[in-house]
């Protein structure tokens, strides 16, 4: 009989316990250990893939909340800027309103205080004209001249009155 | 007994190691015993071969997987998609052992190739231990997944009338033995085919070296290398039809729907 065909149960038998035996080795030492090393990656890999899409739609809506927030800043500071023009406006036309109102009491406090100068002057000048009038009359008095004499000398003192600088400034300035 | 020795003389077989051992000292008993034993220490030499690999790459996977752990994690997972493909998810459990069939199938088968060594599965002793494992293997699947009930009641033949239970003594006998049968025929496929790759491999290094001496060269015609890729591919083939088989015989005893106890034998 060819050696192929001669079974032996002994050989059998213990060709069998060699493989039980490595069956058992390998599994411990092979298939476990890389079974689970894979099973542990394609965890890893499914947390990560898992953690990015979460992290991609996190940030998906991070940018919605940023547009969201730039528009609405976008629209305060144009509304901010609205405001500030029609304050600036208001403020322009209170400064036009208080510069007239200064010019008016500006205007009418020089009209004031010109009238007070006229009305001063004007009584400088009585008083002038009460002196002149007075020293005239002193020199009538004093001197005791004719009627052609006398009107000589109101004449005189008439002219000297007309040629007198503070005469002809009153004569001279407008009426207020 | 002259016949029986002129067939065994008659087909070629390449010497390895232990046969030229046996040759050169055939009554040291150490020697006897390898010779006698040359399957299973070839077989125990894949065996360690396979171990040494296993404790070096794939003992403690690293994050970064070295060249050895690569190899190791393309083997585990393949194997793993291949069985659980056939079995379902439940299958995850009988990876190791499938896997570890196909890989010592697949190495003793070209162990072949490599000058001193023989392939053990070449002998039907291998390959009937290797038949009588998955035998008990698939018959214990069978009991776990469904209980021994059913595990019983599908061996009886399932009766559920008179007629059936009378014929229980046939069944019964008849079921055992297909379920023998079905990696019987798995080993013997295997040792033949293993053996005739082994024959045609020593008859081309033999005619080699005729040739060789014929045209007065030093060393004989490397012909066995025309077929090496042959007995690489036939190797390989034979190790996944073993496997293959031997895992729809696990998917045939376990329950349909993949859940334990849940489903009923083929």
């Amino acid at each position: 009989m060819p050696s192929i065909l001669q079974l032996d149960l002994q050989q059998i038998l213990s060709q069998a316990i060699s493989f039980l035996l490595l069956w058992w080795a390998m599994k411990r030492f092979a298939w476990r250990p890389i079974l689970g090393a894979l099973d542990a990656r394609r965890a890893r890999i499914e947390d990560d893939l898992r953690a990015a899409a979460q992290a991609k739609a996190d940030m998906a809506r991070l940018e919605q909340e940023l547009a969201q927030r730039l528009a609405a800043i976008d629209e305060e500071a144009r509304g901010k800027l609205q405001e500030a023009i029609r304050e600036g406006k208001q403020v322009a036309i209170e400064i036009q309103e208080e510069a007239r109102a200064q010019a008016h009491a500006v205007l009418a406090k020089a009209q004031e205080t010109i009238a007070m100068e006229l009305a001063k002057a004007k009584v400088t000048l009585r008083d002038e004209l009460a002196d002149l009038t007075v020293k005239a009359l002193e020199r009538i008095l004093k001197d005791k001249l004719d009627l052609k004499a006398d009107h000589k000398l109101v004449g005189a003192i008439l002219d000297e009155l007309g040629t007198s600088p503070s005469t002809e400034r009153v004569f001279s300035s407008p009426t207020p | 007994m002259a016949v029986e020795s002129a067939a065994h003389e008659s087909i070629p077989e390449l010497p390895n190691l232990i046969t030229v051992l046996h040759q050169r000292w055939p009554d040291v008993p150490v020697v006897a015993w390898l010779h006698h034993w040359e399957n299973l220490v070839f077989g125990l030499l894949v065996a360690g071969v396979l171990c040494a690999l296993a404790w070096r790459y794939a003992r403690k996977p690293a994050t970064v997987p070295s060249v050895g752990q690569n190899v190791f994690e393309v083997l585990v997972e393949g194997v793993d998609r291949f069985v659980c493909g056939i079995v379902g998810p439940a299958g995850r459990r009988h990876t190791p052992f499938i896997g570890t069939l196909f890989l010592y199938i697949w190495l003793m088968n070209l162990a072949a190739l490599l000058p001193g060594v023989k392939s053990p599965t070449s002998s039907l002793n291998t390959t009937v231990s290797l038949a009588v494992v998955v035998f008990g293997y698939v018959q214990w699947v069978g009991i776990h997944a469904n209980g021994p009930v059913k595990y019983l009641d599908h061996l009886a033949g399932s009766p559920r009338d008179p007629v059936g239970w009378a014929l229980v003594p046939l069944m019964l006998p008849i079921h055992v033995l297909g379920e023998f049968i079905k990696p019987l025929s798995l080993s013997l496929r295997l040792g033949f085919n293993v053996f005739a790759e082994d024959v045609l491999l020593a008859v081309l290094v033999g005619l080699g070296l005729t040739a060789g001496l014929a045209l007065h060269a030093p060393v004989g015609l490397p012909l066995q290398a025309f077929v090496v890729p042959l007995v690489l591919i036939f190797s390989t083939v034979q190790a996944l039809v073993f496997s293959l088989l031997s895992t729809v015989y696990i998917a045939l005893m376990s329950p349909h729907g993949g859940g334990e106890h849940g489903g009923s034998l083929h």
